[in-house]
């Protein structure tokens, strides 16, 4: 494999042992998919952060790369915590939970990661079209590609942290403009067409585009300027239903022009099957009503406050979950303030999918396809999904 | 008996222990607990520590890195891990954790193993003998 010289004195350990050992892991990994160099990135974006889910492993590894003086190299982020780092007790967390995911968090901050806590790293930074990233948190991966024309992998939460370290990732599959080319289109029916202005119905496009491709990069239509909250909501339903990374969405996707000439094999997605699905969820009795899968932005969270005002206070919790960045803007505009008096928590820096405070609770209902992919698996709790029109709906009924 | 291996070093170093042969493929987060160092099969809990482990591969969530590198930190780790197929969740948690990893050229290691009691990985050699 080819290195250059400050990689190779990288690997020689003359930057110290963390960044040897990174680059080792690197190297390794890298020589075993095949690359045959490493690539530059400029921001590297971890996930696995959740005691919940990395646990003790994962704590352990953490502190001990922060102790050995690892730093990170570039602009560096990490995924949703456990817990809200100021309203965790509100949350009904534990203190030692709490204790031992601040023991992780602040082992990325003295490596000199930025506090983001949030799946949605773009809103803090926004990539730029062929900028070379390492990030784990397959929705964001799907906005960098997709949205951005940013080029990542899906990387595993340890495997960014060494580009992080390193500010290097293998050079290979999305980084190769011979793999950033459409492998399947994706065929919609006029019923799927007219609904898809709905965030929940371009999610639940993307659930079934990911369970029927499974990996691979399709080609697909969401309409004419589909909203930004419409491509969050797809790519991230796609990313957990199957492994999509990328997808080449018409009027979105640099390069999309040049994609769609290519001859594909065709996938069709109906309404029927679509209808099946949304008849299926059962939004009557729920104790929990979630937004912000991925992390909430303005629009989204304007929308809960404007269907709360007119429903009146739930008779069930309402959480919406964003990150600091979004939390800031809604708070200097007095929304969180409006959302907190009409009885909805606005929490930040975690998420319900991979908090603990969430398994109190027996039946959620939220507008996203991720969650409804990922609540069942992590937790066992049943989920449903509602259609945002139907919102005030939910809020509405009364127990 | 004694039967010898091609296999492609990933991480370098040698090894001389018990075999322990598992037929699926290890999915860390659940299958390893790195705290007793047990890998749990359907035939029981198996100990880890000190032995020549071969599976076919490691599937499951990536926090199976941090789980491969947790049995180092309490010093329950194998003595080498040998794979018929090596990707990066692995890959990472054995560079991390410092133990020798090999991937067999051209067999199925998994099925080779089996009837064998000891292995010893030679490095530099690239081989793996298995012994009865």
């Amino acid at each position: 494999m080819y290195l250059t010289r400050e990689e190779e004195r990288m690997l020689q350990g003359e930057y110290g042992p963390a960044v040897e050992k990174a680059m080792r892991v690197l190297v390794k990994t890298c020589e075993c998919m095949g690359g045959e160099r490493l690539t530059r990135v400029t921001h590297a974006h971890v996930s696995g952060v959740s005691y919940l889910t990395i646990g003790e492993p994962g704590r352990t590894l953490i502190r001990e790369l922060a102790e050995m003086g690892a730093r990170a190299r570039v602009f560096s982020t990490i995924n949703p915590t456990g817990i809200d780092v100021e309203k965790w007790e509100l949350m009904g967390i534990p203190r030692d939970f709490a204790e031992k995911q601040l023991d992780i968090t602040r082992a990325f901050s003295k490596m000199g990661f930025t506090e983001s806590m949030t799946c949605t790293p773009y809103f803090l930074r926004p990539p730029c079209e062929e900028e070379s990233l390492a990030w784990g948190e397959s929705s964001a991966v799907g906005m960098a590609n997709s949205y951005y024309g940013a080029k990542t992998n899906r990387e595993g939460g340890p495997m960014a942290l060494m580009s992080a370290i390193t500010g290097r990732t293998c050079f290979c599959g999305l980084h190769l403009t011979e793999n950033r080319r459409p492998t399947v289109r994706i065929v919609l029916d006029d019923q799927v067409r007219a609904r898809l202005g709905d965030p929940v119905i371009a999610g639940l496009l993307g659930y079934l585009v990911g369970v029927k491709v499974g990996s691979g990069v399709p080609y697909v239509d969401l309409g004419e300027n589909p909203s930004f909250d419409s491509i969050k909501s797809y790519t991230a339903a796609a990313g957990a239903s199957g492994s999509i990374a990328m997808s080449f969405i018409k009027g979105v996707t640099p390069g999309y022009k040049k994609a769609v000439r290519e001859k594909l094999e065709r996938i069709h997605v109906g309404w029927d099957e679509m209808r099946d699905l949304l008849s299926e969820q059962d939004y009557s009795s729920p104790d929990l009503l979630y937004v912000g899968c991925p992390h909430a932005s303005l629009e989204e969270i304007i929308h809960v406050w404007r269907t709360l005002k007119e429903s009146g206070e739930a008779s069930f919790e309402v959480w919406v979950s964003t990150s600091r960045k979004i939390y800031s803007d809604a708070e200097r505009m007095g929304l969180v303030e409006k959302l907190e008096s009409l009885g909805a928590l606005v929490i930040r820096d975690t998420c319900p999918i991979v908090t603990p405070a969430v398994r109190r609770f027996k039946h959620v209902v939220t507008t996203s396809w991720k969650a409804y992919f990922y609540l069942p698996r992590m937790h066992g709790i049943e989920v449903s999904v509602v259609e945002n029109r139907n919102l005030g709906e939910v809020l509405c009924r009364k127990r | 008996m004694q039967k010898t291996l091609k296999v492609k070093v990933i991480v370098e170093g040698n090894a001389d222990g018990d075999l322990l042969v598992c037929r699926d493929p290890v999915s860390p987060l659940g299958d390893i607990d790195p705290v007793r160092g047990v890998l749990k099969t359907k035939e029981g809990e198996q100990n880890l520590k000190g032995k020549v482990l071969v599976f076919p591969f490691m599937r499951g969530s990536t926090v199976g890195s941090y789980v491969v590198y947790a049995l180092k930190h309490y010093r329950k780790e194998p003595a080498a891990i040998i794979v018929s197929r090596a990707e990066p969740i692995l890959i990472t948690g054995c560079v991390l954790a410092g133990i020798p990893l090999a991937e067999t050229v051209g067999s199925n290691v998994v099925e080779e193993a089996m009837g064998f009691r000891k292995a010893r990985l030679v490095s530099v050699k690239k081989i793996l003998v298995l012994e009865s």
